[in-house]
């Protein structure tokens, strides 16, 4: 028991799990026997299964039944359930496809039905179920007041709304001015300019994997790895501190997890030429420089020619460069995050000059 | 355009049959759920303590009511009831009269409500009218508006005016009306005005007991949910604390007390009986005469409740709220013992079982009852109530003191005495007198080898010594830390003798170990000092362990060293507290050869002498020296340096270490700072500051202290630290008591955020006492005498020696009121023995007081008894024939039998046989000393001033029963006509022309007391002896008579 929980304790640090994650997302969304209704089953088997092994736990119970922690619970199996919804309604869908027959949308949506019952009927119902929830809820766990904010005194660890802390994950290896500001800010204008990039007519309102493989398993590499899985990380694995503590670990605020972190100029400078580092800031971090240069200037243009012709020669080259622009900076954040984990990096850019660290 | 209904049977999207079922299923799930809600809102705690006091309060009305109607005397209620009756008899028999004058009344009452609102409504359109022609007049003053305006205001006026008259002729008319109906209903009304003044007691508790009623309707609408918000008759109950705050961080808010609320009967007198009243919450706070009744020091709505017990002041919940148990560490510990007994025997957990074996601890009671947890939301719960006295500690810090807080006077005199406060900053305890003895001369004094021993473990020599334990603690207990702590104490010791002012003293004769013991016993030092080996360390009541017990000094310092010491204390250590009893050279010996005899603690001298450890020693430097220098030179630097260098290095650096100039002085260290953390507000220190280590305790900040009082080096348990890392702070070897004491203190010491004029104000005659209180600590005064009713200690010693407790220092009662200021100032400046009770062998030792500290005594000794200050009214002219009287009845009274009037008196006393116990003070320096009006009264009320004086009561209390002003007689009058007294009544006939004259002297004890007065002021005193034209001061004595 000990050791399998050790076990689950080590695969749940962040670079194990998050590699784990993205290996099983995408594993599974090309796994159709999960995409049934008793892949389903198995699915909620698994994850309520891993509750109830879990809730055996002291520690783990601490952290779950926290009042604010509660949502979370729920927010898990709400994304699960809509993520195997979604695709099972796409492997139908799939499969009529395959044999010539519309998508079951299609005839749904040829039926025309009354708003009453059919709608508010529904709605009413809805309005009442969730009354008798909010009451219940409400009366069952208190609403978790604190003292009045001190700032000499900051609560530890001081934890963002839920819904904010995959962004407060993204502070431990970005700035805030990267974390708080530009990446968000990319966030909404790439979800902006999805429809005018991805022009594609098929996969329009119906479920369908086969036809959009590619931007299906993009944007639930952005939504459930970057968002909701930095979301359970934030939650329920950082600690005092700030401090990575597996499910099943003690929250000790006293434990102590060395931060030996390196930039780029200091690897380059220190630990390869042998020499000090140059005191010029520019001649300092220009392999940094030069390394966002060519990842940002020069990598979309190299990928055109090589890996992402097809998609150069179908969208055009202005849908092309700022698609994959995009793409390139969501895909900039895990790349950072595993620097960090594997090489200790710090920056990239760290221009401390003019507080620009990237 | 209206479409048409598609055909049936309409297609829908979902099974509306079932979509029914859930619709009606859920509506019928979200009624309970409502009313969960609504229970939830409104079945709170409070309303059941509310009902349950209501109860409790009816009960007790019931009682009362019981009583009040068995006081009233049925005969005179019948009669006045058979009075009432005869008026309702005679009001039937004028019924037409009666009917007629009431019909009148009413009509009288109808016209002047007429009238009356006729002259309201007048008044207000004259108000109005002038103002218009104000307003007018002043923008435009010649206008035709303006002449208009005036005039309509003037004829409003004249209307006003005349209705004035109507209403006041109306009401006239109305109240001869009323007149003559009261002449008809006179029997009746006054039957029942008596009525209700004899029953007056029985109506107040019917009347109450209505008000109280719990089981009707109106009560039941009143309190029911959603009504319960017009006029509930339970609600809560809060008071606004003016000047009070809770600290937000960013603003302060005011205090709002709601703990009446559940604690409805705290102000309310009745409900003590613990008997009768079992839930603390319902009963009466247990002192009202200091807290919450309105004419106490601290009344409630001025000072809540929370700013005494702490806590969360709007909180109505029992958790929220801030309760704290006593015995939360004691219930963590037992209920991690069941649940491992548990584990062990394979049980399931079960927090139940746990908490049902609970009982024996409150935590656990209110666990099982109220449904008790840490809030650890809540920066500031409440004192546990063992701790209460905490609360007075917030404002009262800078009293001497604390005569009312037993538990937090002896926290106080602890951190006083034990010298917390050396190494720890607390406010309000500062400037004291140092805890330790000076060592810039202890070379002079003491060996090396016997300071290192005592540093090894200094109750080893003395139990009850107040210096703590630094080394051998459980943090060192291994070998390697025995080697090390070894290697400090040399050093230490090395340094501080190095260091040291090396003096010799001149030799001391040989003297008398018995005599030495007589004078022991006799001339006072056992008010300060015991010598009795094996004692335990007494700091409350502990006047007598002031200095230290005089066991095992032929161990520790030589003959001469004790007997300069005790010829001049100052000679050695100039800011000493040890006073000068003035003894001759063959006193002296003869102590030295007494002191020098007292055994010691047998283990003592066999007990190691640590010598360093030349390996740690040299670890040691070379870790001192690597924090300013690089390893290199560091390792250059320990080979170069002698043995003695290291020693002496080491030295210096583990003082600085340890801190122990904090309460000795110490040469090179006059000027380093005390090395422990700064507890003036500690009490609101975040709990999470604390480090816990790996100890298992709960987190609180009571807990945590009371580990650390105890067991201060207990933090570093399991943990890996360097030597500069470990904890420094020593053992005290407090018991549980003490720790608890010192807590109260330590938890009290908080921020006193409140408004100035809620503060102690520390000026005027409270700071003079406060002040003079403070002297009377730091020099042990009350070691001798019995001082504020507490104190004199010696007693103890003198009754264990069978010496007359007659011979005991004075009881010092009454001292302000009693002696001339500048004597006392002159008194204790110089004290002579000999001068007033020359009988007594104890010595009023000479104090090394400066000239501010004399002014604060005798300023405090006037302010305690609210004396003149400073000067007494210099009587230099006395009414001779007064004088006369008092010198005849000094005579008749015998009282020259115990007071010597001179010192030649006194010397032909004792020839004569006297004794000690038959003498009373000499008379002779009265005047110097005593105060002129003080003496009478002195005279007429002994035994007032001074319970149990030998002084008899001449004149007694005559008793008039309580609440009579109090009034003495004089005996003497009655016996003035025996033939014992014939001379003497001669002599008063003589002196006040007539019988009758010398009658009314004697039998008013007021001018037997002024003129005996009067004679023992004359009594030594030369300016009298010269008559002298009447001084401006004088007159008013003169004119008394």
């Amino acid at each position: 028991m000990t050791a399998l929980k050790d076990i689950i304790n080590w695969l749940a640090s962040p670079a194990i799990a998050v590699t784990l994650s993205m290996i099983g997302l995408v594993g599974a969304m090309f796994c159709k026997p999960l995409w049934t209704k008793k892949g389903g089953l198995l699915l909620f088997a698994t994850l309520v299964g891993g509750f109830l092994f879990s809730f055996t736990d002291p520690n783990f119970r601490i952290v779950a039944t926290t009042p604010d922690n509660v949502p979370i619970l729920g927010m898990l199996f709400l994304v699960g359930f809509f993520f195997w919804y979604a695709m099972y309604q796409a492997h139908l869908n799939d499969a009529r496809l395959a044999l010539g027959m519309p998508p079951l949308e299609k005839e749904d949506s040829d039926k025309k039905v009354f708003s009453w019952p059919d709608l508010v009927y529904v709605e009413l119902v809805s309005l009442i179920v969730c009354s008798i929830v909010m009451i219940v809820w409400s009366i069952v766990l208190k609403a978790p007041l604190e003292e009045p904010a001190n700032p000499g005194a900051a609560p530890n660890p001081a934890k963002a709304p839920w819904y904010f802390l995959g962004l407060q994950e993204l502070l431990v290896y970005f700035d805030p001015w990267m974390a708080g500001v530009v990446l968000p800010t990319l966030i909404i204008v790439g979800l902006m300019a999805i429809p005018y990039i991805d022009t594609n007519p098929r996969g329009n309102g119906y479920f369908s994997f086969r036809e959009r493989k590619w931007e299906i398993v993009m944007f639930c590499f952005g939504f459930i790895i970057l968002w909701v899985v930095l979301i359970i990380l934030g939650t329920f694995l950082r600690g005092p501190n700030w401090n990575f503590f597996g499910p099943y670990e003690y929250w000790d605020p006293n434990k102590l997890v060395p931060l030996n972190n390196v930039s780029v100029s200091e690897i380059f400078w220190v630990k390869w030429l042998r020499t000090a580092l140059p005191t010029f800031w520019l001649k300092r971090e220009l392999p940094g420089i030069l390394l966002i240069l060519f990842y940002m200037g020069a990598l979309p243009g190299l990928l055109s020619k090589t890996l992402f012709k097809r998609f150069y020669e179908k969208m055009g080259m202005v849908r092309y460069f700022v698609g994959v622009n995009l793409f390139l900076i969501m895909l900039a954040v895990p790349i950072k995050m595993y620097l960090r984990w594997i090489f200790n990096l710090k920056y990239i850019v760290n221009i401390q000059e003019f507080s620009f660290n990237i | 355009m209206a479409k048409a209904p598609p055909p049936e049977p309409i297609d829908h999207h979902y099974d509306i049959r079932k979509l029914t079922i859930v619709f009606a299923v859920t509506s019928i799930l979200v009624l309970p759920a409502f009313a969960w809600m609504t229970w939830q809102d409104y079945g709170r705690d409070w309303k059941s303590w509310q009902k349950k006091f209501i109860e409790n309060d009816r009960k007790r009305t019931r009682a009362a009511l019981n009583a009040a109607s068995e006081k009233i005397d049925p005969e005179a209620e019948e009669k006045l009831l058979e009075q009432k009756r005869e008026g309702a008899r005679e009001l039937r028999r004028n019924r037409t009269a009666v009917s007629e004058a009431e019909h009148k009344a009413r009509k009288a009452e109808g016209a002047w409500y007429d009238s009356d609102q006729d002259f309201r409504f007048k008044k207000a359109e004259m108000d109005t009218a002038r103002y218009d022609f104000e307003t007018v007049r002043k923008e435009s003053p010649k206008s035709s508006s303006t002449a208009s305006s005036r005039k309509s205001y003037e004829r409003l006026k004249a209307a006003y005016e005349s209705s004035t008259v109507v209403e006041q002729a109306a009401h006239a008319a109305w109240d001869s009306a009323k007149a003559e109906l009261a002449a008809l209903e006179k029997t009746k009304k006054d039957a029942e005005e008596s009525l209700t003044k004899l029953d007056g007691d029985y109506d107040r508790f019917q009347a109450k007991i209505r008000t109280l009623r719990q089981n009707d309707a109106f009560y039941f609408v009143r309190n029911a949910p959603i009504a319960d918000m017009l006029a509930p008759s339970l609600k809560i109950q809060q008071v606004q604390l003016e000047g009070l705050y809770n600290d937000v961080n960013f603003l302060k808010s005011q205090r709002v007390d709601r703990c009446v609320t559940c604690h409805i009967a705290a102000e309310t007198r009745g409900f003590e009986d613990k008997e009768k009243y079992p839930e603390s919450v319902l009963r009466t706070h247990p002192r009202l005469d200091l807290f919450v009744d309105s004419n106490s020091p601290h009344p409630y709505a001025t000072f809540g409740c929370t700013s005494c017990h702490g806590g969360r002041d709007r909180a109505t919940d029992f958790a929220r709220a801030g309760h704290m148990p006593n015995d939360f560490a004691r219930y963590e510990e037992l209920a991690g013992e069941l649940q491992q007994g548990r584990d062990e025997k394979g049980l399931p957990t079960d927090d139940d079982v746990v908490k049902e074996a609970m009982d024996e601890t409150q935590t656990g009671r209110w666990i099982k009852e109220y449904d008790w947890e840490v809030d650890k939301f809540n920066d500031l719960p409440m004192y546990p109530m063992k701790a209460v006295e905490a609360g007075c500690f917030r404002c009262h810090r800078t009293d001497a003191g604390h005569p009312k807080a037993a538990k937090l006077d002896q926290g106080r005199k602890l951190i006083e005495q034990l010298g917390c406060w050396s190494c720890h900053k607390m406010k309000g305890l500062e400037d004291l007198p140092r805890t330790g003895p000076n060592l810039t001369k202890v070379a002079s004094k003491t060996t090396p080898e016997w300071a290192a021993r005592w540093l090894v473990n200094p109750r080893a020599f003395r139990n009850n010594t107040k210096m703590p334990r630094f080394f051998y603690l459980q943090n060192f207990d291994t070998e390697a830390g025995h080697k090390l702590t070894d290697t400090m104490i040399a050093g230490v010791t090395a340094y501080l003798f190095e260091k040291s002012g090396k003096e010799s003293w001149p030799a001391v004769a040989k003297g008398d170990a018995a005599r030495g013991q007589q004078l022991f016993e006799n001339v006072g030092c056992q008010g300060c000092h015991i010598s009795e080996v094996g004692a335990d360390r007494h700091v409350m009541d502990g006047w007598r362990q002031h200095g230290p017990n005089l066991i095992g000094l032929s161990q520790k310092v030589s003959p001469e060293w004790l007997g300069a010491w005790l010829k001049n204390p100052k000679a050695y250590n100039a800011e000493t507290r040890m006073p000068n009893l003035r003894l001759a050279d063959d006193e002296i010996a003869d102590l030295v050869a007494y002191l020098m005899s007292r055994p010691a603690q047998p283990e003592f001298q066999r007990s190691h002498a640590p010598k360093a450890d030349e390996k740690e020693r040299d670890a040691l430097v070379y870790d001192y020296l690597t924090q300013t220098k690089s390893v290199v030179e560091a390792k250059a630097d320990v080979a170069k340096m002698t043995p003695r260098e290291k020693d002496l290095f080491v030295g210096e650096k583990i003082i600085g270490h340890y801190g122990c100039y904090a309460c000795h002085a110490i040469p090179g260290f006059e000027k380093a700072k005390p090395i422990g953390v700064e507890l003036s507000e500690w009490g609101n220190k975040p709990v999470h500051l604390l480090d816990f280590g790996f100890l298992n305790l709960p987190h609180t900040r009571a807990d945590w202290f009371q580990q650390k009082a105890g067991q201060p080096r207990s933090f570093d348990r399991d943990k890996v630290k360097s030597f500069q890392e470990k904890s420094r702070m020593p053992q005290f070897s407090l018991s549980p008591a003490e720790i608890e004491a010192v807590e109260t203190v330590v938890l009290g010491m908080q921020k006193d955020d409140m408004a100035d004029a809620l503060k102690v104000k520390a000026a005027g005659a409270r700071a003079a006492v406060e002040t003079g209180r403070r002297i009377v600590k730091d020099y042990n005064c009350q070691g001798c005498h019995i001082l504020e009713d507490k104190g004199g200690q010696i007693r103890e010693a003198m009754t264990a020696n069978k010496i007359d407790l007659a011979l005991a220092p004075p009881i010092i009662r009454g001292e302000g009121a009693k002696v001339q200021s500048d004597w006392l100032f002159s008194f204790l400046h110089a004290p002579r023995s000999g001068q007033i009770r020359p009988w007594l062998k104890v010595r009023m030792p000479t104090f090394p007081f400066n000239p501010d500290q004399l002014n604060a005594i005798t300023s405090y000794f006037a302010s305690l008894d609210k004396a003149r200050y400073p000067f007494e009214d210099r009587v230099d002219a006395l009414d001779a024939r007064s004088r006369a009287a008092g010198a005849k009845t000094f005579e008749a009274l015998k009282c020259a039998q115990c007071h010597p009037t001179s010192q030649d008196a006194f010397a032909l006393a004792i020839k004569a046989g006297k004794t000690p116990a038959d003498l009373a003070p000499i008379l002779a320096a009265a005047h110097n000393r005593l105060r002129y009006e003080w003496i009478a009264d002195w005279i007429k009320r002994p035994e007032e001033w001074m319970p149990g004086t030998r002084m008899p009561t001449n004149f007694p209390k005559m008793d008039d029963g309580p609440g009579k002003p109090e009034k003495r007689i004089s005996p003497l009058a009655p016996a003035l006509d025996s033939p014992a007294f014939a001379g003497f009544k001669r002599d008063l006939v003589a002196i006040w022309g007539s019988e009758a004259e010398a009658k009314a002297y004697i039998g008013d004890p007021d001018r037997v007391t002024k003129a005996l007065r009067d004679h023992v002021w004359s009594l030594g005193n030369d300016f009298l002896t010269v008559p002298q034209a009447p001084k401006r001061r004088a007159t008013t004595v003169v004119a008394s008579h």
